[in-house]
């Protein structure tokens, strides 16, 4: 091989591993301190990035989601590790009007105020419509079929007293490090709550 | 004849294992099987997050229909704007003598038509309602109580509360009475209280004997307002009507229906206020999809004052008031400003 092989030969190599480089950088995520020499976070810092996240894990926290925050995007059903979201609807029955026009059980404009599935908001068929007495409705939620993606949410918050509401269910959350629907929640709504307050429940209000 | 043997054909030269062509080979096909899983890997995340936007989609809350107003059916225009002078204004009304009275949060402001201010009255809390009497006394409730306060802003008395779960969310003062709407409770009320401020009576509760299905208040939605005549308008915003009541508390007559055509109230407690034009027709404000529209007595709607585009996203609830001269005046909480329109044809 002579020298200008040589170099062609090399020019394309490099070519090839930049743009492998590039493609790798795009796919995987950023490397962290793990290996030996500590980043610039954990210089800065003073701590090393498993430290803190060991840190993390051992505190008795738990992620959460603040219903005052929420703008009901929908992503809590996407984003979640588990198949079907820990995010479920809850219902606050003290807050709740128990009206039989409910915004977060009909569609935006049904045909008629009945339980007929083309009339309901919730794409699995989750909320339960129950008379009481007139003009009195109850609903409630069957966690095993809600995705929690916050549909009545958004029907009920906008139009009623917003007695519905999202909630990570502690029962099915695997407990991430770093939430996956924290990281993706474009409101900052989802945060840790100290396991003694697992749940930011809604309490009572009259200001509609 | 000689025959020459026939030579073979020469074999294919491979790269021996130390040529050049052979290492660059291998080398590429060392960099071209990271590349290509990298490649895979970032379509495949790609295709999820379409996967996941369309969901996403599939799960928003479509209200633009209810959002929609046909242009023919806007009766008025605005004729102008007036600042509510405050950070939180919570209330509004105007008085016979077509003075403005405004409160919020630990302040009451009276302005005349234009906006100018005639009297700032300071307040110990949040007001809740607001309403002059005939004579020109000034009646804040600031939610359990009602505060009086004279023409010129001298307090001159404060009432004994309702009770700890009442909410008062209006006040229509009479010549012999006061009317409260009381709606801190999932039944409201409205208490009628003489000028001292002694609880008379109730009317419109729960009374299948008289037929008078109750009023239901889901939230602390419950306005009220005087007819020339003496009987009183109730709104009923659980069951989507306006009810009007005699001064002795038997139910007159009422309209409205909860639904999601533009004569229909929709959502859960509208309307949310209204208040009573010069000629006995009634203005009604809703909350969630904000519009403001113009009703005959009898329940036939008239015209829209203003829809869902003229309040942007405002969907906390609107106060209304009405002058003599017919002008719809609507308090948008959210920007402190009063808003004034105007009957097209007039």
């Amino acid at each position: 091989m002579n020298r200008r092989e040589f170099l062609k030969s090399s020019a394309c190599l490099a070519g090839i591993a930049a743009i492998s480089g590039g493609v790798s950088r795009l796919v995987m995520r950023k490397p962290t301190c793990a290996g030996n020499s500590p980043c610039d976070q954990c210089k800065q810092l003073g701590t090393c990035a498993d430290d803190r996240a060991a840190a993390v894990r051992a505190l008795p926290t738990l992620w959460q989601i603040d219903p005052d925050k929420c703008i009901q995007c929908g992503k809590c059903a996407t984003t979640c590790v588990l198949k079907e979201s820990a995010a479920k609807c809850f219902h606050a029955f003290a807050v709740c009007g128990y009206c039989d026009l409910c915004t977060g059980f009909f569609e935006a404009q049904p045909n008629a105020l009945n339980t007929a599935a083309e009339n309901q908001l919730c794409p699995t068929g989750a909320i339960r419509r129950k008379f009481v007495e007139d003009p009195y409705f109850q609903y409630t939620i069957d966690r095993d079929l809600c995705i929690g993606c916050s549909k009545c949410v958004k029907g009920c918050t906008q139009f009623g007293n917003g007695s519905l509401y999202l909630q990570i269910d502690q029962d099915r959350c695997t407990k991430c490090n770093q939430c996956s629907i924290a990281v993706n929640c474009p409101s900052h709504a989802i945060t840790h709550v100290p396991v003694s307050r697992p749940y930011n429940y809604k309490t009572k209000t009259r200001t509609g | 004849m000689t025959v020459q043997p026939e030579t073979p054909n020469p074999r294919p030269t491979l790269p021996t294992p130390h040529s050049p062509m052979r290492k660059i080979g291998i080398g590429v096909v060392l960099v071209a099987i990271p590349v290509a899983a990298g490649v895979g890997v970032f379509q495949l995340q790609q295709r999820e997050q379409k996967s996941n936007d369309d969901l996403e989609r599939g799960f928003r809350y479509d209200d633009s229909a209810l959002r929609k107003v046909d242009p023919a059916l806007i009766g008025y225009t605005e004729v102008g704007q007036i600042q509510a002078g405050m950070q939180k204004p919570t209330c509004m009304s105007v008085g016979a003598d077509g003075k403005l009275y405004v409160a919020g949060e630990q302040l009451a402001r009276v302005m005349d038509a234009k906006g100018r201010e005639l009297l700032a009255i300071p307040l110990t809390g949040v007001a809740t309602a607001i309403a002059a009497s005939p004579t020109g006394d000034i009646y804040i409730a600031v939610k359990t109580y009602v505060e009086v306060y004279s023409a010129e802003g001298k307090r001159k008395a404060a009432w004994t509360s309702l009770g700890r779960d009442s909410h008062i969310t209006a006040i229509a003062a009479g010549d012999d009475a006061v009317y409260l709407a009381d709606a801190g409770r999932r039944a409201g009320r409205v208490v009628v209280c003489g000028l001292d401020g002694a609880v008379k009576s109730e009317i419109a509760g729960q009374n299948a004997a008289a037929g008078i299905p109750g009023i239901i208040t889901p939230s602390a939605h419950m306005k009220l307002a005087l007819t020339p005549e003496g009987s009183l308008w109730v709104a009923n915003p659980g069951r989507h009507q306006l009810e009007l009541y005699s001064p002795a508390g038997e139910l007159l007559k009422y309209f409205g229906q909860g639904g999601t055509t533009i004569e229909q109230f929709l959502g859960c407690c509208n309307p949310s206020d209204f208040a009573l034009l010069a000629d006995g027709r009634i203005v009604t404000a809703e909350k969630g999809v904000p519009r403001v529209k113009v009703y005959q007595p009898d329940g036939h709607m008239v015209s829209v004052v203003a829809g869902p585009d003229s309040f942007g996203g405002n969907r906390s609830g609107l106060e209304l008031a009405a002058d003599s001269s017919g002008r719809v005046l609507v308090l948008e909480p959210g920007t402190s400003t009063i808003r004034l329109f105007a009957e097209k044809h007039s």
